[in-house]
């Protein structure tokens, strides 16, 4: 899971809650405009963040939610109940998708049909006056009676007949295999040309497309008036794909698609010249009596010799052909050769929609109503039944079956079809006295040759759903399929409603106030004193009181606790860490911008963006590096004429990189600007009164280059808004030394510069080295110092009253830290006559402190002086220490 | 350009992008006779696709892209 998407789930989370408290609070003041335009803003910011990621589910279903909350807060609806439901039923499902998304990282496409449904009912609203916006399955459905009426007769809906036979039986083939089959109706969105889609594309790499056709939704117009990006197509596909795989290859268009599963018998549609109208009796009777005898070779034998008797070309000889077929795949499939033999009779397509195969699985009607040849209505089925929903099913698909109109050359076998699978069903439903009541129907049914009486019975039996189910069928189609799709819905609801309850799973990050942080900070600081005396008392057991025992295991507890509260300290600190990125991210835009002020052209490569460190070293940088990135700009990389003139590359190059060195963090940032020239420099410290005339001539080019950072200096001629005005450098390394940072500058005069901040990993323990003089202890901070030595008192050697010593080649200063505080006791030599020498780093150069003693570093917490004793600099803060005593920390620039 | 336009015909070629579709619908218009060569296409925008249809020409070389061309034959159907 990326970190953008780690965001954008705690930030959606938050929105989440925002948006049901705010609902909430809606509820009690309805028209506070104040909470609609909050809510219109968690709901609009939560939307465009989902768009930031492949989430077509969630995102519908938020833009559904920010087009309400729009309408509302410019009050062209009003709030409701009604509408506080769907939303929250809405954010419901987008906290569930969240869920989803950090389980799995992705999410199912099986959301589809929910979030077009939430979104549609979120739409809803917003024109309270229009009909209810067409679900999917209604589009397609409204599709017949809409080109029945306008549509000039040119324009033909694809059917299956118009499937090549081959691809039929090929498709046939497959689905006997077990391939689903499905019809797959794609109507795009008249402008997705302008969203840069390719529906005819879509279509074509439809999953196991078997076959695909176009159709125009209107007649064209003259070529003058043609509007060619305006999409008027509709495609058809035939495809063996599952359902589940269709629907999420077209997930970003649900309500413009509409799948049907189809049955394959349906797939059987004998095409071709009827030649003259049904001859064929005798042959058909034959082949019945063979089919029903069970002889099949012998069936197999009289289709052959019929197809070759017959022009391939005939409607017969189709039939022929899928009667092969038949037999060849389902041999036992009796029913279906049945039909087709029948079907020769007459020389009119099978009647799939009646027939009812062995396994009792009715071609469903949905199915049935996308082959435009049924053009009887088909029943819906009921929305409610009391004997289950099969065979509610069953029922109401006989009852559709017996309301066709009678007249039919097979209506004895559709008669006695639909007898036996109400039998079938009254023994389902336990009413087996209904079975003879219902037979003495079908018998006067067969007598008179019609349905009617068996429909009367049907319709007398099972009362209860007729009522309801005939209002439903007389009303118009929109309204029928409005009550198909709503129970759906409300399954949906009830569905991811409960999931919702279930797992409930809390967010996986929270925000801390950073003051708790740094308390926590502060307590284990305290903890690792504490526990630092220990070893005193384990001391003390041994010494003081001589109980050797007690001290070995005061040492074993403490070796637990040390272990306990060093990870203690490290995951604190953890906490505590940000990557650099923090304070790099804004530099792009920056040297964008000012490299364009400036007319320059700049790369900036920025690296090891993700090292971390502490929270505070990583804001306390930022204000230097903008320092520098901008001196760099202004008056290190040259314009592109000059950098050309000197064979540079016309674009200068920035370079911010950090790396991680022990527990340091490096920041280097380099230019190949102009450098800098240490005779300007000189120059201008000069003339600034930062150097006199004396330092002046000595001085080497590395330290003149380092007087940018002397208080008060600036190179530029002009002051600009970017720089110049002499504050520059000198604030950039107070700010670095203010969180024990060093800097370092390297430049070389037409080359660039190069600039090395280093900083802390973390400013809250520091170890310092215990020093002793005049009996007092001192701490002095181990960055500093280089090393310590003991000098013989005749190495060191007095010049001009600066006392020296020669170490390794080299004189260094020395200077005792009794002299540098104030007391008046000279220092103190051990047996050899030798003197503790400190040697520390003072801005680069070697400074010998003679001290008494040495004792051990420790780790410390150091704490700034505060208050009235915030003035004395020569202490950069106390600490205590495990014995409980304090230890001041001296701030050996100050004191020297 | 996936479509080179001559006098007597067009010719498809590999994938005729939207922003052609215009150009098409201009040739078409100018040239009532002009034939439709789509012998070498492979895939066309749809923008053009409803050019082809609307303009009812009969396509002069139906694609060799077996796939494409049982698609453009349904389009051009429908259309009659």
């Amino acid at each position: 899971m990326t970190p953008l998407l780690e965001q954008f789930l705690s930030e959606s989370r938050e929105s989440l809650q925002g948006i049901g408290e705010k609902l909430m609070q809606l509820e009690k003041e309805p028209n506070s405009s104040d909470l609609m335009i909050e809510l219109f803003r968690l709901v609009h910011t939560l939307k465009g963040n989902s768009g930031l990621f492949d989430m077509p589910e969630l995102t519908r279903v938020l833009h559904a939610g920010e087009d309400l909350m729009d309408a509302v807060r410019n009050g062209a609806v009003a709030y409701s109940p009604l509408l506080a439901d769907r939303l929250l039923d809405a954010m419901d499902f987008v906290g569930m998708l969240c869920d989803e998304i950090e389980a799995d990282g992705s999410i199912h496409s099986r959301h589809i049909n929910n979030s077009v449904h939430l979104a549609d009912a979120l739409r809803q609203l917003i024109d309270v006056n229009s009909a209810h916006s067409p679900a999917p399955a209604c589009i397609a459905a409204e599709q017949p009676p809409a080109s029945a009426e306008g549509a000039p007769p040119t324009q033909q809906q694809f059917s299956l007949d118009d499937l090549p036979e081959d691809i039929r039986m090929g498709a046939y083939r497959s689905a006997v295999k077990g391939a689903p089959l499905h019809w797959l109706a794609y109507s795009p969105d008249e402008e997705c040309f302008f969203q840069g889609d390719d529906p005819f594309h879509q279509a074509r790499q439809t999953p196991g497309i078997q076959w695909g056709s176009i159709t125009a939704r209107r007649a064209w117009p003259k070529l003058s008036e043609l509007d060619p990006y305006c999409c008027i197509l509709d495609f058809t596909v035939l495809s063996s794909a599952p359902h589940d795989e269709l629907e999420e290859y077209y997930r970003y268009v649900p309500n413009q698609v509409r799948i049907d599963p189809l049955c394959r018998q349906l797939l059987i549609l004998p095409q071709g010249d009827p030649n003259g109208g049904p001859v064929y009796e005798d042959f058909v009777a034959d082949a019945l009596s063979l089919l029903l005898s069970g002889d099949i070779a012998g069936l197999t034998r009289a289709a052959r010799s019929m197809l070759e008797l017959s022009n391939p070309d005939l409607w017969i000889s189709s039939a022929l052909r899928w009667l092969l077929l038949v037999i060849e795949l389902e041999p036992d499939n009796i029913g279906i050769q049945e039909v087709i033999l029948l079907s020769l009779r007459t020389l009119t397509q099978p009647a799939w929609h009646e027939f009812t195969t062995h396994g009792g699985d009715t071609v469903h009607p949905v199915a049935a109503a996308a082959v435009p040849c049924a053009t009887e209505p088909v029943m819906p089925e009921p929305a409610a039944a009391p004997h289950g929903p099969e065979v509610a099913a069953l029922i109401a698909a006989q009852r559709a079956i017996l309301s066709l109109p009678d007249g039919v050359a097979w209506l004895s076998g559709r008669i006695r079809a639909a007898a036996a699978t109400l039998s079938g069903c009254l023994h389902a439903v336990g009413s087996a006295a209904g079975i003879a009541e219902m037979e003495a129907s079908r018998d006067a049914a067969l007598e008179k040759g019609s349905s009617a009486p068996l429909l009367s019975w049907l319709n007398g039996f099972f009362e209860p759903e007729l009522s309801s189910e005939q209002t439903e069928h007389t009303d118009q189609s929109d309204e029928t399929a409005a009550t198909i799709s709503a129970p759906q819905q409300t399954d949906a609801a009830v569905k991811f409603g409960r999931r919702t309850e279930d797992a409930y799973s809390g967010p996986k990050s929270i925000k801390v106030d950073q003051a708790k942080i740094d308390h926590l900070m502060n307590l284990i600081g305290e903890m690792v004193v504490a526990k630092n005396a220990l070893p005193y008392l384990a001391g003390r057991a041994e010494t003081v009181f001589g109980v050797r025992d007690l001290s070995r295991e005061i040492k074993a507890q403490y070796a637990v606790i040390n272990r306990i509260a060093e990870e203690m300290q490290d995951s604190i600190m953890q906490v505590r860490m940000m990557p650099v990125s923090f304070v790099f991210q804004r530099f792009p835009r920056l040297v964008r911008d000012t490299s364009n002020k400036l007319e320059k052209e700049v790369n900036l490569i920025l690296e090891g963006e993700d090292t971390e460190a502490d929270k505070n070293v990583i804001e306390s940088l930022g204000d230097p590096l903008m320092h520098i990135v901008r001196n760099s700009l202004d008056h290190g990389i040259e314009t592109p004429a000059v950098r050309r003139a000197l064979g540079k590359p016309a674009a200068g190059t920035i370079v911010i990189r950090a790396t991680q060195e022990s527990d340091r963090v490096i920041i280097e940032i380099r230019d190949d600007g102009k450098g800098i020239d240490p005779d300007v420099i000189k120059r201008k410290a000069f003339e600034k009164g930062v150097i006199d005339q004396e330092r002046l001539e000595r001085i080497t080019d590395q330290e003149a280059v380092n007087l940018v950072f002397a208080a008060g200096f600036s190179t530029a001629e002009v002051v600009s808004d970017l720089s110049g005005r002499g504050v520059g450098m000198d604030v950039v390394r107070t700010a670095v030394e203010k969180v024990n940072g060093t800097i370092n500058l390297e430049s070389e005069k037409g080359q660039g510069t190069r600039i090395s901040l280093s900083v802390p990993l973390s400013m809250a323990i520091t170890n310092v080295m215990i020093v002793e003089s005049n009996q007092q202890i001192f701490g002095i901070p181990m960055e500093t110092v280089l090393e310590t030595v003991r000098i013989p008192r005749a190495d060191i050697h007095t010049i001009k009253k600066n006392q020296t010593t020669v170490l390794r080649g080299r004189i260094v200063p020395l200077k005792t830290l009794n002299s540098l505080l104030g007391l008046d006791v000279p220092p103190k030599a051990n047996e050899e006559d030798e003197l503790a020498v400190l040697i520390v780093n003072l801005q680069g150069e070697p400074v010998g402190i003679v001290v008494d003693d040495f004792r051990e570093t420790v780790d410390i917490i150091l704490k700034p002086m505060t208050g009235v004793l915030a003035g004395l600099s020569a202490y950069s803060g106390s600490a205590l220490l495990g014995d409980g005593s304090v230890l001041m920390v001296l701030d050996i620039k100050e004191i020297i | 350009m996936a479509i080179t336009f001559k006098k007597d015909r067009a010719v498809f070629t590999d994938m005729a992008g939207g922003e052609e579709a215009e150009s098409l619908l201009e040739w078409l218009q100018k040239y009532p006779k002009g034939k439709i060569d789509l012998s070498e296409c492979t895939h066309m925008q749809p923008a053009n696709l409803q050019v082809l249809m609307a303009a009812k020409r009969p396509l002069h070389a139906r694609p060799k892209d077996r796939l494409l061309a049982a698609w453009i034959d349904t389009a051009i159907k429908s259309g009659k």
